[in-house]
């Protein structure tokens, strides 16, 4: 099984993604960094649309990445398939371009579908970008509670703080 | 020249009202609610001066010199 870099190349991830038609939401720590939010990550967290173009789009990108499921550890190298992509879960994978998380759904019923009101679309170098808003990200946060969450919330939401005082 | 912009919502739809940030610091707890004032601006304000595509490349940047780090650490036993 090839190895894959352990810290993705975010600009190239997202890169391939919108140059290959999927629609998804940028979520978790990359829609914090895009936003402003001075951290690091080495993961991708997108919601995906679930339509079977998009599952099907979506699922040819990550097979030429050779998207492999992450914690394995029988290390079966096990491939992505519709059927994942189009439930509820969250999927850890690793690629070429480092780990990618697609997730159905960010919390039960919180699709794209659902999300997408709750977005901010980025524009940037020629391409769009659909990103989770900060309020809708920090609240998904605190709700999840995690160590890995309690973290960074102060950081959102001082990011926030200083974006609203930024404003006119 | 402004090369990127963000655009207020992704859809016309209307969301149900989005939380206050007042609303947001009362919803964590009181140990994060104390780091909040911790936090350092500056870095911030430096983010915030960046374009997106820009803040991703240096955030995907440090990520990748850190996994190296972690790696190279780890192949040598400590």
């Amino acid at each position: 099984m090839p190895s894959h870099p352990r810290a993705a190349d975010l600009p190239a991830l997202l890169a391939t993604l919108c140059d290959s038609g999927v629609e998804f939401i940028i979520v978790g720590g990359v829609a914090a960094v895009l936003q402003g939010v001075p951290i690091t990550t080495t993961d991708l967290d997108i919601v995906h649309r679930r339509t079977s173009e998009n599952v099907a789009r979506l699922l040819e990108v990550l097979h030429k990445l050779d998207a492999t499921t992450r914690y394995d550890m029988a290390r079966r190298g096990l491939r992505p398939t519709a059927e994942m992509l189009a439930g509820r879960g969250q999927i850890n994978l690793s690629t070429s371009l480092g780990p990618i998380d697609p997730l159905c759904e960010l919390d039960p019923g919180q699709g794209y579908e659902e999300l997408l009101p709750h977005s901010v679309s980025v524009r940037d170098e020629g391409r769009l970008l659909h990103v989770l808003d900060l309020p809708t990200l920090i609240a998904a946060k605190t709700r999840a509670g995690r160590p890995k969450d309690r973290i960074v919330l102060p950081i959102l939401i001082a990011t926030l703080q200083e974006r609203d005082r930024g404003k006119p | 020249m402004v090369r990127w912009r963000m655009v207020a919502r992704a859809t016309d739809a209307s969301p149900s009202e989005a939380p206050t940030i007042e609303a947001l610091i009362e919803a964590v707890d009181p140990e994060v609610r104390a780091a909040i004032d911790d936090v350092d601006r500056t870095l911030i304000a430096l983010a915030l001066q960046q374009s997106p595509w820009d803040r991703l490349r240096s955030a995907s940047r440090m990520a990748q010199t850190l996994a190296r780090i972690r790696d190279a650490i780890a192949s040598q036993g400590g």
